[in-house]
């Protein structure tokens, strides 16, 4: 017997007719990329949580104005992208310390996670969209028109962002070594 | 550090997501509280519009009736109480 599994685009019309179990099946289905992103500028865990609830919350309220013209999965990076760009912007918190051998450290293939910790702490120290263009290109396998369309800026603006974000990180690393 | 090593550090990073498994548990529920938490505040923001108008104006008539009301009262007032109590304490009559 083969059961149909709800497509995104039928969860989204039976929430917006007050079916609060298909969001939050939509949810389910969309929070591990959620937190995934959301993980990338923040890790402390009620700031996590707070980020993702911020994404979701802003979902149920635009539902309205999603048109299936895209799907959904492209529609809810857009807006998990504007929320990541707004939280770190208003940020305050210190970013992370460097470890120590950060600079010389490519570290061995078998220490991906000390690589990510690296990479996390040196992109802490960048301005917000550099950070977010970076995270983005390099980190989330974004394309440059991807990021235009979910920012609203320029490919052209991206690159030039994407380019100067690169050299800051380098600098940054070289700093920290010397 | 060269293009080669950031992006290989950029490779590697890029190879392992940060772990968020704990991060995600029950968030559907806490989602859903949040949502219905959102909603009562929603529901209740025009209740408390609507209402202003009936407070300003049980305002505007309290001060009204604040006006209307004679300025004294016949009672001395706290002050004079404790001088009358000075008064009576010191040479033991009451004036």
């Amino acid at each position: 017997m083969d059961i149909a599994v709800p497509t995104d685009e039928a969860l989204v019309a039976a929430t917006l007719a007050g079916d609060e179990a298909a969001f939050a099946e939509l949810a389910r289905r969309h929070k591990h990329k959620v937190f995934g992103l959301a993980a990338r500028f923040t890790r402390n865990p009620h700031d996590l949580e707070d980020l993702a609830q911020t994404v979701f919350l802003r979902v149920w309220r635009s539902l309205g104005g999603f048109r299936a013209a895209a799907p959904f999965e492209h529609w809810l990076a857009r807006i998990a992208i504007r929320c990541c760009y707004d939280f770190l912007r208003a940020s305050k918190r210190r970013p992370p310390e460097l470890p120590l051998d950060a600079a010389d450290a490519v570290p061995a293939p078998d220490d991906a996670g000390h690589a990510r910790e690296i990479v996390h702490a040196a992109l802490a120290r960048l301005k917000p969209d550099e950070r977010l263009v970076l995270t983005l290109l390099e980190l989330e396998n974004h394309s440059v028109r991807e990021i235009s369309e979910a920012t609203g800026w320029s490919e052209a603006n991206v690159k030039v962002r994407a380019h100067r974000a690169r050299a800051a990180l380098k600098l940054i690393l070289q700093s920290h070594h010397e | 550090m060269n293009d080669e090593s950031l992006n290989r550090l950029l490779t590697s990073a890029r190879q392992t997501p940060p772990d968020t498994s704990r991060a995600e548990f029950g968030f559907e529920t806490r989602l859903l509280a949040g949502l219905r938490d959102e909603r009562s505040r929603k529901a209740a923001a025009p209740l408390v519009w609507r209402l202003c108008p009936w407070f300003a104006v049980a305002v505007a008539v309290l001060g009204f009736w604040t006006l209307l009301q004679p300025p004294d009262i016949g009672f001395p007032s706290v002050g004079q109480a404790d001088d009358l109590l000075l008064t009576e304490l010191l040479t033991g009559t009451t004036p």
